[in-house]
C-alpha cells in the first residue's frame, strides 16, 4: 500500500480512530500490528510470512542471546540470526544479480552460460526490513539493548507501518522503547503531525512526481544533448530527494498521530558544506547503520590513512549495493567512499569555517552529489553510455529553456522553505495561529491535490 | 482537537477550488485546457495548429499539409525567397487528411486570417488511406469554435490549477524524443508560434550542428532501408479530397498550389517518378486544380537528410525549403 493512494487514507482514519479509543499501550499496539500487516499484505498478502518469519527469528534469538546460556551457543545464535537476515536479502534482492554477473564473467571469457529463468520477486521493503532486524539483535548482543519479552511489542515495533517499507531504519533504543511507554499525544503533536503529512505529500506529489517524468524522459540512451545530461541529473537530484525526504516526512508525521517520534531522516543535505556533512544530513538511519554496524567494526578511522581509506570504499560500496543490485549502485557507492576518502586528506577546518570556504565546500560537494545522481539513475549501462557520449553536444534545444525554469520552480520554494525551518525550527509552520496555519495547509494541499491528477510515480526507495 | 484547523483548512481548500472553478469558467477558450490535458504528441500538433488557425491574422501563403509539411518546410525560408510574403504553416498530420484539412483550411477562409494562396502539401504515404484514421476529422471538427468540453466540479478547478498555472513551467514531457527535444505541450507550441507553425522532427539530425556538417554526412553511403513508395491513390483517400475540393473551389482553384513531399532517395527509382507525377495530376483533377498547379519540385531527396521514413530532418527542411521557395517564386508572381 502506497502512502500516495486512497487505501491508505482510509487504513490512517480508521487506525487513528480504533487506536485513539483505547488508551492503553497494550490493545493500541496490538491496533498498530494489525493495521501494519494490512498496510504490507495490501500490496502481496504471500510474502507476510516472511515479514513475519524474520521478526520471530529475531526475536527469539535476541531472547536467546540475551538468556546467559553458555558464549559459545550465545555467538552460534548470534551468527546465525544475523546470517538469517541476510540470507533472506541476498536471496531475494541480490541472487539474480550476482548469477547475472558471475554469467557475464563467464561471458568475457568466452564461456556461454544458460542464465537462470526463475525469476524472484523482490519483497517490498526487504532491506529496511532486514536491517532494522540486524541492527536490534546486534545491539542485543553488544548489550546496548535489553531483549524485547512482549512478543507483540516487538511484533509492532518490525511492522510499524508508517516506515516498514523505505525506513527510517529505525533502532530498539528509539521505537521498541516507545512501544513499552504510554503515548502521549497533546495538540501541539497532532498539528505538528498534520503539518509534517501535509509537507510531506506536497513533496511527493508537487515536487517528486512533477520531476520524475523529466528524469524519464532524459534518462535515454538516445540522449542527443549534453546540457540535458546536466540538467537531467539534477531533476534527478531533487526528485529523489523529495521523493525520499517526502516519504520519511509522511511516516514521521504519520507515527506522530499515534503518539510515536520517529528520528530525521533527512537534515537539509543539500545545504551541506562537504561530503562527509552531507552524509550526516542525508538517510541519516542508513548512514548510522553503516557507520555503526560496518565501518567502525571494519576499524574506521582507527588505523591510519590507508586502513581508513579502505573502510570508506568497502563501507560506501556496499552501502551502495544496499540501494540495488546493480554495478551503478556500487560504483555510485564508490564515488562517495572516494569523495569521503579525499576529504580527509584536507587540512582540518579552521572554526567557523570562512565563507568561501564554505561555498567551495558546498560547490565541491555537490558537484560529487549530483554527479553520484547521474549514476545513481543511469542503471541500464546502455543509458551511462550514450548520455556520456552525449556530452559531446551541447547545442541548446527548446527543452533546456523549459528544464531549467522547472528546476527553478521547484528547487527556489524548495529551498525557501527550507530556509525557513532551518531558522524557525521544523515545526514553525504548526505554531502558527488556526488562521494562519488552516491558510497555510489549504493552499498546500490545493496544490497537493492538482498535481495529484498528474501521472502519480510510486517511490523510489520502495525497491530497495 | 485538530478539529477546528481540519475544519478550517477544509473551508479555504473548497474556497479556493471554488475560485479557481470560476476563473476555469471565466477562460474564454476551454478547449485549450482538452489539448493540454493530451499530452499525445499527434493530439497536440492537431490542437495547437487549429488553435493557431482561431487566432490567425492576415497572411499571404498558408500551407497546409501532413507531418511532411510541417517538419519538412520552414516559412522564414520561404519569405526571402517569395518577395518577403508573409507565411503560415498551418499542416497537421496525414491522419488528419483531406476532409480534416479542408474544415480547417475552411475556417481559416472565413475568418480574418484569409490568406492570398494556399500550398497544399502531400506525402504519398498518406495516399493509402487507413479506416482507422477517420477519427480525426471529426477531431478537427470538434476542436473548432462550437465544442464545449463538459466536466463537473472540482476536476476542471484541478486541471485549471495544474494545466495554467502550475504548467508555465512545471511541464510533462512529450512522449519520446519530442520531449527531449521542445520538452511539454507548451514548449513545443511556442516553438510552433516561432517558426510559423513549422516545426522539426527531433528524431534524427540533432546530432549534425550545421547544415555544413549535415551535407558532409550526406555524401557519405545511404543508411535508411530500401523500401518501395506507393504513389497509388486508394477509394478513401479519394473520398476524402471530395470536401476539399469544395473549400478549394470557395477559395478560389486558381491560388492553390499542390506539392507531393519527397522522399528518401534511397526508395525512389524512375517508375517512382512516372507514378508520383501521374499520382499528382490525378490529385490536382480531383481537386479542380489545373495540372500546372502541380509544383515541380525534387521528388527524391538524400536519405541522410531524413530524420524518420517521411519527416526531413532540420537539415533537410533546409535544403527542401529553399527548392521549394525557387519552384514557387515564378508561379506565386
Amino acid at each position: 500500500m502506497s502512502f500516495v493512494s486512497s487505501a491508505f487514507l482510509l487504513l490512517l482514519v480508521a487506525t487513528f480512530t480504533a487506536y485513539h479509543a483505547c488508551s492503553r499501550p497494550g490493545p493500541q499496539n496490538l491496533i498498530i500490528l494489525v493495521a501494519s500487516y494490512v498496510f504490507y499484505g495490501w500490496w502481496n498478502w504471500r510474502f507476510l510470512p516472511l515479514l513475519i518469519g524474520l521478526s520471530l527469528v529475531n526475536f527469539y534469538a535476541a531472547r536467546f542471546i540475551a538468556g546467559g546460556h553458555d558464549l559459545r551457543w550465545r555467538r552460534l545464535v548470534y551468527r546465525g540470526a544475523i546470517a538469517a537476515s541476510f540470507v533472506a536479502l541476498a536471496l531475494f534482492k541480490y541472487f539474480r544479480f550476482f548469477v547475472d554477473s558471475f554469467i557475464d564473467a563467464f561471458a568475457v571469457a568466452g564461456i556461454d552460460l544458460a542464465r537462470p529463468t526463475v525469476s524472484i520477486v523482490l519483497p517490498l521493503g526487504i532491506s529496511f526490513i532486514t536491517f532494522q532486524g540486524a541492527a536490534y539483535v546486534i545491539d542485543v548482543w553488544r548489550g546496548e539493548h535489553a531483549a524485547e519479552h512482549n512478543l507483540v511489542r516487538f511484533l509492532a515495533f518490525k511492522a510499524f507501518f508508517p516506515q516498514l517499507v523505505a525506513g527510517p531504519i529505525e533502532r530498539a533504543g528509539n521505537l521498541l522503547d516507545q512501544f513499552a511507554r504510554p503515548r502521549v499525544i497533546t495538540a501541539a503533536t497532532l498539528r505538528g503531525a498534520l503539518w509534517l503529512l501535509v509537507y510531506g505529500y506536497f513533496l511527493k506529489v508537487v515536487i517528486a512526481d512533477s520531476m520524475s517524468p523529466i528524469v524519464d524522459a532524459l534518462f535515454v540512451s538516445t540522449q542527443a544533448f549534453g546540457w540535458s545530461v546536466v540538467l537531467g541529473s539534477l531533476a534527478f537530484g531533487i526528485q529523489i530527494y523529495a521523493d525520499f525526504m517526502g516519504y520519511s516526512t509522511i511516516a514521521k508525521g504519520t507515527a506522530a498521530l499515534f503518539g510515536f517520534d520517529l528520528i530525521w531522516n533527512f537534515r537539509y543535505p543539500y545545504w551541506a558544506t562537504s561530503i562527509s556533512e552531507f552524509w550526516r544530513r542525508w538517510h541519516i538511519s542508513l548512514s548510522n547503520w553503516l557507520r555503526d554496524y560496518l565501518y567502525i567494526p571494519l576499524g574506521g578511522n582507527r588505523y591510519g590513512g590507508v586502513a581508513t581509506a579502505r573502510n570508506l570504499l568497502l563501507t560506501m560500496g556496499l552501502g551502495g549495493l544496499w540501494h540495488g543490485a546493480s554495478w551503478n549502485y556500487v560504483c555510485w557507492g564508490l564515488l562517495h567512499g572516494i569523495a569521503l576518502a579525499l576529504w580527509r586528506l584536507l587540512p582540518p577546518e579552521s572554526a567557523p569555517a570562512s565563507r568561501l570556504r564554505r561555498a567551495c565546500g558546498w560547490a565541491v560537494t555537490m558537484t560529487v552529489v549530483f554527479s553520484g545522481w547521474f549514476l545513481f539513475r543511469a542503471s541500464d549501462p546502455s543509458v551511462l553510455v550514450g548520455m556520456v557520449k552525449a556530452l559531446r553536444y551541447w547545442e541548446l534545444a527548446p527543452v533546456h529553456g523549459a528544464l531549467a525554469a522547472a528546476l527553478a520552480t521547484v528547487a527556489v520554494p524548495l529551498l525557501a522553505i527550507e530556509a525557513l525551518l532551518r531558522k524557525r525550527g521544523d515545526y514553525v509552520v504548526a505554531q502558527l495561529t488556526t488562521g494562519q496555519f488552516s491558510a497555510a495547509l489549504a493552499c498546500l494541499l490545493l496544490v497537493v491535490l492538482a498535481m495529484s491528477r498528474h501521472h502519480p510515480a510510486s517511490f523510489i526507495y520502495f525497491q530497495f | 482537537m485538530l478539529a477546528p484547523v481540519v475544519v478550517l483548512t477544509g473551508c479555504m481548500l473548497l474556497l479556493l477550488l471554488g475560485g479557481a472553478y470560476g476563473l476555469y469558467l471565466r477562460n474564454p477558450d476551454l478547449t485549450e485546457l482538452v489539448t493540454r490535458n493530451n499530452n499525445a504528441v499527434d493530439y497536440v500538433i492537431v490542437g495547437r495548429q487549429l488553435a493557431r488557425i482561431r487566432r490567425s491574422q492576415p497572411v499571404s501563403v498558408a500551407l497546409f499539409g501532413d507531418s511532411s509539411c510541417l517538419m519538412g518546410i520552414e516559412p522564414a525560408l520561404l519569405t526571402p525567397l517569395l518577395g518577403g510574403r508573409s507565411i503560415e504553416s498551418y499542416c497537421m498530420l496525414g491522419t488528419v487528411g483531406p476532409a480534416g484539412y479542408a474544415m480547417a483550411m475552411q475556417h481559416l477562409i472565413d475568418g480574418p486570417g484569409r490568406p492570398q494562396h494556399i500550398v497544399l502539401v502531400l506525402h504519398p504515404v498518406q495516399f493509402q488511406r487507413h479506416p482507422l484514421w477517420a477519427s480525426w476529422p471529426r477531431f478537427v471538427q470538434n476542436s473548432l469554435p462550437g465544442f464545449k468540453p463538459r466536466h463537473r466540479f472540482p476536476l476542471p478547478a484541478l486541471d485549471y490549477i495544474r494545466l495554467d498555472w502550475l504548467g508555465t513551467t512545471l511541464f510533462e514531457p512529450l512522449p519520446g524524443a519530442y520531449g527531449r527535444y521542445y520538452g511539454g505541450e507548451r514548449q513545443f507550441s511556442a516553438a510552433l508560434e516561432r517558426h510559423h507553425g513549422s516545426a522539426i522532427d527531433p528524431g534524427g539530425g540533432l546530432q549534425q550542428s550545421s547544415l555544413r556538417q549535415a551535407q558532409q554526412l550526406a555524401a557519405r553511403p545511404l543508411l535508411l532501408c530500401s523500401e518501395s513508395y506507393s504513389y497509388a491513390l486508394n477509394d478513401a483517400f479519394r473520398t476524402a479530397l471530395g470536401p476539399l475540393r469544395t473549400t478549394v473551389a470557395r477559395f478560389g482553384a486558381q491560388h492553390v498550389w499542390l506539392v507531393i513531399a519527397p522522399i528518401p532517395a534511397v526508395n525512389g527509382d524512375p517508375v517512382n517518378a512516372a507514378e508520383r507525377a501521374a499520382a499528382g495530376a490525378e490529385i490536382a483533377t480531383l481537386l479542380g486544380l489545373s495540372p500546372d498547379h502541380f509544383v515541380t519540385t525534387p521528388a527524391f531527396v538524400s536519405s541522410q537528410y531524413f530524420s524518420s521514413q517521411t519527416h526531413l530532418s532540420r537539415w533537410g527542411k533546409q535544403v527542401f525549403s529553399v527548392a521549394l521557395g525557387t519552384a514557387l517564386a515564378p508561379l506565386l508572381r
